[in-house]
């Protein structure tokens, strides 16, 4: 539920934030560690799934810290890791977000960008007041859990699989 | 871990297709891809070998119809089968919500099988998970091959927590629909969360 309380919180955040910010070329997005998207912005989201977007993000994100951390030894693994794959002017950027120990990742994709280090502090930035932000939520909100559905009769899952009948 | 978002109305859920290397859960995967419309998928990402066999995994995002006006997203993955490929396996195996064991039925991959399956079932303790309390299809793929093995004995061997099992041959479609119809009702029941 804590996840159902910062998708709400995530949309809000970012359109006001956004609104007041100049990323240029750029598109941004916010997911889980299995790649589940929270928000989305951009040119991009129009032209690309979203879904395989992140799944690939969270994914190239989750490759390196594992090939880091079996490079343990010779690298040393404290401070904030940032993942990137660009050229002077366009690329991807990825930043880890923890909350509640639970893993998230936001990640740009820039075009055009005459100084990408100025649009990578931006995203650092942003990070940051949207974890303060995402951290002062009320623990209230969460509510007690149980079975979303319960019980789920066969002709319910005829009705959503009807496509390949 | 399945993802209820309220504001959206929207159920997100994670289904991993594991098994033996060539065992055809790249080809159940490439079934659905063939035989669902634009309207409920988006593209496949695969990411294979120069020989086609699966390097990182495969991943087709679904969208299926709505339950009790929830919007259902299912994001179908195969692990590479490949021994080499445990660190993928268990990065892919993250966050999951249910699993379909894709089978090889040819009698001299029973011992593939079994390897798998363990492997399995280390992959998920790592994560604090275990078999018996998870949501498992069982998919007994091949059945069109001449030398397969008997159906009880893919059971005994296999399937000791009982799970639903189907006859499948994924190269023509046969049994995939069931596996995974099955699967996503299983994963379904048991999202948490609350109807407000």
């Amino acid at each position: 539920m804590i996840e159902e309380s910062i998708s709400s919180r995530t949309e809000s955040f970012f359109d006001k934030y956004l609104a007041k910010s100049n990323f240029g070329e750029c598109s941004l997005f916010l997911c889980r560690k299995d790649g589940g998207v929270l928000y989305k912005y951009g040119p991009i989201v129009n032209d690309i799934d979203p879904d395989s977007i992140c799944v690939l993000m969270s994914g190239a994100w989750q490759a390196a810290e594992t090939v880091s951390k079996m490079a343990s030894r010779e690298m040393k693994l404290d401070g904030l890791f940032r993942f990137s794959f660009d050229t002077s002017s366009s690329g991807i950027y990825i930043l880890p977000l923890d909350i509640n120990s639970k893993k998230y990742y936001l990640g740009a994709i820039f075009y055009n960008q005459i100084n990408p280090a100025i649009l990578k502090n931006e995203l650092k930035k942003l990070l940051f007041s949207f974890q303060s932000e995402i951290l002062n939520f009320d623990e209230e909100e969460v509510k007690n859990q149980s079975f979303l559905f319960g019980n789920i009769t066969d002709k319910e899952m005829n009705d959503i699989f009807t496509f390949n009948e | 871990m399945s993802f209820v978002n309220y504001h959206s109305k929207e159920v997100n859920c994670k289904i991993v297709y594991y098994g033996p290397g060539l065992g055809g859960k790249t080809t159940n995967l490439q079934h659905v891809y063939k035989k669902t419309s634009k309207d409920v998928r988006s593209e496949m990402i695969t990411l294979n070998t120069e020989n086609e066999r699966t390097l990182f995994f495969d991943f087709l995002p679904l969208d299926l119809g709505e339950i009790r006006g929830f919007k259902t997203r299912f994001h179908l993955y195969t692990v590479p089968g490949q021994v080499f490929y445990e660190a993928s396996r268990k990065l892919i195996l993250r966050g999951l919500d249910g699993i379909i064991f894709v089978a090889d039925s040819q009698l001299e991959k029973m011992e593939s099988n079994i390897e798998s399956l363990k492997g399995l079932e280390n992959n998920l303790i790592d994560q604090g998970l275990d078999m018996e309390g998870l949501p498992l299809v069982m998919q007994w793929n091949k059945r069109d091959l001449p030398n397969t093995t008997p159906i009880k004995d893919l059971e005994k061997n296999l399937n000791k927590w009982k799970s639903p099992s189907f006859e499948a041959v994924a190269s023509d479609g046969q049994g995939v629909f069931d596996a995974l119809k099955m699967i996503s009702k299983l994963v379904l029941m048991n999202v948490k969360g609350s109807l407000q």
